[in-house]
Parts: C-alpha cells; structure tokens; sequence
C-alpha cells in the first residue's frame, strides 16, 4: 500500500497513465452530470415560462456537449490549470519546463485536445510510453501534467491518524 | 643598670613586670639583690669546693702510699660514714625543697610570659623557606596514597546538602550570560534533527493536527491519491521494462525537480563520441525520489 509519505516524494513528477485516466473519468462524469442537469433545468425553465418545448436531441445534444466540454475544460485550465477532475486526483497542468499555465498555452492545448481522440487514441500513448508523460495536445501546447497537491499535509493528517489509532488500542 | 633596657620596649616584654598581677619594683630589685648575692656566694663556694677536692685527692694519694694506710683508711671511713649520710639526707631534703619551690615558681612565670609577643617574634617563613618543597614532593608516593585513600567513605562523609545549602543560585545565574550562550547554539542545526513526523505521530499534537484539518472526504482523497499514484508508478516500471530502457527519463519539468535529478544529456559538447556509460553521480548528490 502507498502511503502518503511515499506519495510526498513525487510532488512536482510527471503525472502517470492511470492518475490522469482517473482524471479524465471524473471530468467527463462531472460533464455528464452537469450537461444533463443544465439540460433539464433549461427545459422546465422554457416548458414553465414559455408556450414552447426545448427538445435538445441528436446533433443539437452533441454540439452543445462538446460545447460545454470545451467550455468546462477551457475555463477550468485557464482559470485554475487544472480541471476539477485533475483537482480531485491533485494533478496540474505546468508549462513543459515546470512554469505556470499562461492563458495562451491554455488555450492551444484546448483546441489540440480532440487531436487525442481524432487520432483514434494514438495521440493519448505518449502519456503511458513517453518519458515526460506527454499527450499529443502536451506537446502541441508545450505543456505537462504533474502531481500538485498538499501531500504534507496529507501526510500529516495519515502520521497523526495512525498515532492515534495506536495510542487508542493500548491498555491504559 | 638600666631598668628600661632590661625590661625592654613595652610591647616587646616576654615577662612584663608592670600590670596588676606583677610584683611590685621594689620588691623585684630586692629579689634581684638576692639572687645576685647568692649567685656570688654560690660562685666562690663551687670554686673553694673545687680546690678543696683537689687538696683532699691529693692528701689521699700521700696518705694511700703510707705505711699502716689502709687501716687508717678503714677507720676514717667508719668515722666517715655518719657523716656522710647526713649529707646524703641534706641533699635530698634541699632537692625537694628545690623541686617544691620550682613548682609554685613555673606556674607564676608561665601566666606572666606572653605568648602572643612570643609568637610576634617568631619568623614563621623562615623554616617555610628552607623547605625544599619539590624536594619533598618527589618523595612522595601520590599512587600509593591514593590507593590507600577510600574515596567512598570520604564522600559518604561530604554532606552536599550542606554544600548546596551554601550556594546562591540566584547568584550564580545572575553571573551567566544567557546570550552568549543563545548566541552559540545552532538552532538551524537543532531543527533539522527534529523528526517532526515521529513528533505528529507519537504526541497528542498529531491528534490535533488530524481533529483540526481532516474530515472523512480528505482522509479518503488522501488515500485515493498515494493509491494512484503507487498505480502509476507499478505502470511506468512496467513500461520501461517492456520497453527494454536502460535510462530513466526525467522524473518531472527541470523548474519543479532539481536538476540533478535528471540524466546527463546524451550528446554533452565535452564528451569524446566513443566514451562508455555516464559517469556515476557524486557521492554528496541527494538521491532520486
């Protein structure tokens, strides 16, 4: 089992295939959750006030999910360089050579993101093979993904519920 | 005679003769006539006894070489011999006399003499001086003293109580220079020898640490984080050793993991082309994480 103390060592690495495929999952869930909710929300809110009917289907429910998508991913990376995906995983989008996302850099690896998928999943294989963990849109971008969060803290927090857990088991 | 002279200076008299308990001038000088008087008598007397036994030696050795000698000798010494006893009973009885009048005359003399002014006059330093102190020193076996020396009774005899009852505390402090010594001390050196883990783990203040910042959620993401990150780690070996390299790539951007944690470049200016494996790193050089 690794323990947040082992996990304080990579602070700063080059984010793995699995942490950033977690992160990825948690986004598009997040996405479907929201665009399904805003969806419906918007329909009650016409059905309610208007005499039309919203029907958001086929084509029209696709573009607006890749418009909110791209919204989603475009305002989180230049807002916060990171996505609340990555934030629940703690990763970070840096530039290449470890400086912090600008709103340029954000904003081309939005546009070089569908590469990932239009080149059939070929574009994602430098995150597992590559040695900087790069992306077909990273390296466009001229970007990377490393670990970012409070793992001092997490470590902390593992060390004093660990010792009290001890101390709680032994005999007064 | 000069009465100041004899008697010397008044702070330099053995036997002072003035006081209370003195006896009177008058009386001294008369016993001083005395004495002197007798000393004379006394004088003459030895000297006229001394003649007088060689005139008897002499007469004896004539009478001796005489016909008929020695039985005029026998009965001069029967005639004698009354006499002689009454002398031996003089004699004992003026001894007695001397030693009683001895008795009553040492003690008077010794409550009249100062021995403090005694003492004044002596020259302490003097036999002091004529010591040879290494001399003496060398003498002097320390091993075997010390061996003889049962140190556990002698500091069972110490009584420090006694001993720290003496001592000022309050004094002793006042007299030390607290910043000087704060001065010397390397606090930076100090805390890099504190485990504040085992501290977070082993004390109450972890417990605090974890009541105050940690709910459920965050130890949970805690945990599904170091997870995934142990995930991605057993899926980079796997990769490198699927792809056969020799080399690890850098572990993250050069501004977020130092520098050395990175390998030598493959084409550096300085290397000859046919050089072998990169050199090991120096020893003083941290180790990759």
């Amino acid at each position: 089992m690794t323990r947040a103390r082992d996990a304080l060592q990579h602070q700063g690495h080059y984010a793995g295939p699995v942490s950033r495929l977690l992160a990825y999952a948690a986004d598009t869930f997040f996405i479907g959750v929201l665009y399904t909710a805003g969806i419906a929300l918007l329909r009650f809110a016409v059905d309610a006030a208007t005499p039309w009917t919203l029907d958001v289907e086929g084509v029209v429910f696709a573009v607006g999910a890749l418009a909110w998508s791209a919204l989603y991913w475009g305002s989180s990376w230049v807002g916060f360089g990171r996505s609340p995906g990555m934030s629940l995983l703690g990763l970070r989008i840096v530039r290449a050579d470890g400086s912090t996302l600008d709103r340029r850099h954000a904003l081309v690896r939005l546009v070089s993101y569908p590469l990932g998928f239009l080149t059939l999943g070929a574009g994602f294989l430098g995150i597992i093979f590559g040695r900087t963990r790069q992306a077909i849109y990273d390296r466009i971008a001229d970007t990377a993904v490393v670990y970012d969060w409070d793992a001092e803290a997490a470590k902390l927090r593992e060390l004093a519920t660990r010792g009290g857990q001890r101390r709680h088991h032994l005999p007064s | 005679m000069d009465d100041d002279a004899s008697h010397g200076s008044p702070g330099r008299d053995l036997v002072p003769l003035s006081g209370a308990r003195v006896v009177p001038r008058e009386l001294a000088v008369a016993a001083d006539l005395v004495l002197g008087a007798g000393s004379r008598t006394v004088g003459v007397a030895l000297r006229l006894g001394s003649a007088g036994v060689d005139v008897a030696r002499l007469g004896g050795r004539i009478t001796a070489a005489l016909p008929g000698a020695g039985l005029a000798s026998r009965a001069v010494s029967a005639a004698a011999r009354p006499l002689v006893a009454d002398g031996a009973r003089m004699r004992d009885r003026a001894v007695a006399q001397a030693q009683r009048a001895l008795e009553q005359v040492v003690p008077a003399i010794v409550e009249l003499t100062d021995v403090d002014a005694i003492v004044r006059q002596v020259d302490a330093d003097a036999p002091v001086r004529r010591v040879d102190a290494d001399a003496l020193l060398a003498r002097v076996d320390v091993d075997a003293l010390l061996r003889r020396t049962d140190v556990d009774t002698l500091l069972q005899r110490v009584d420090v109580d006694a001993f720290l009852a003496g001592v000022d505390i309050d004094t002793v402090i006042a007299r030390i220079d607290v910043d000087a010594i704060a001065a010397r001390i390397d606090v930076n050196a100090i805390v890099q020898q504190v485990d504040i883990d085992t501290i977070v783990e082993q004390t109450e203040i972890g417990t605090i640490v974890a009541r105050s910042t940690s709910g459920f959620a965050s130890e949970a993401l805690d945990a599904a984080r170091a997870q995934t990150v142990g995930a991605d780690t057993l899926v980079t070996r796997l990769v490198e050793r699927v792809m056969r390299r020799r080399t690890e790539g850098p572990p993250g951007p050069p501004l977020l993991v130092p520098e050395q944690d990175e390998p030598p470049p493959p084409s550096a200016p300085t290397s000859a082309p046919e050089a072998g494996p990169p050199p090991p790193p120096p020893p003083d050089a941290p180790l990759t994480p």
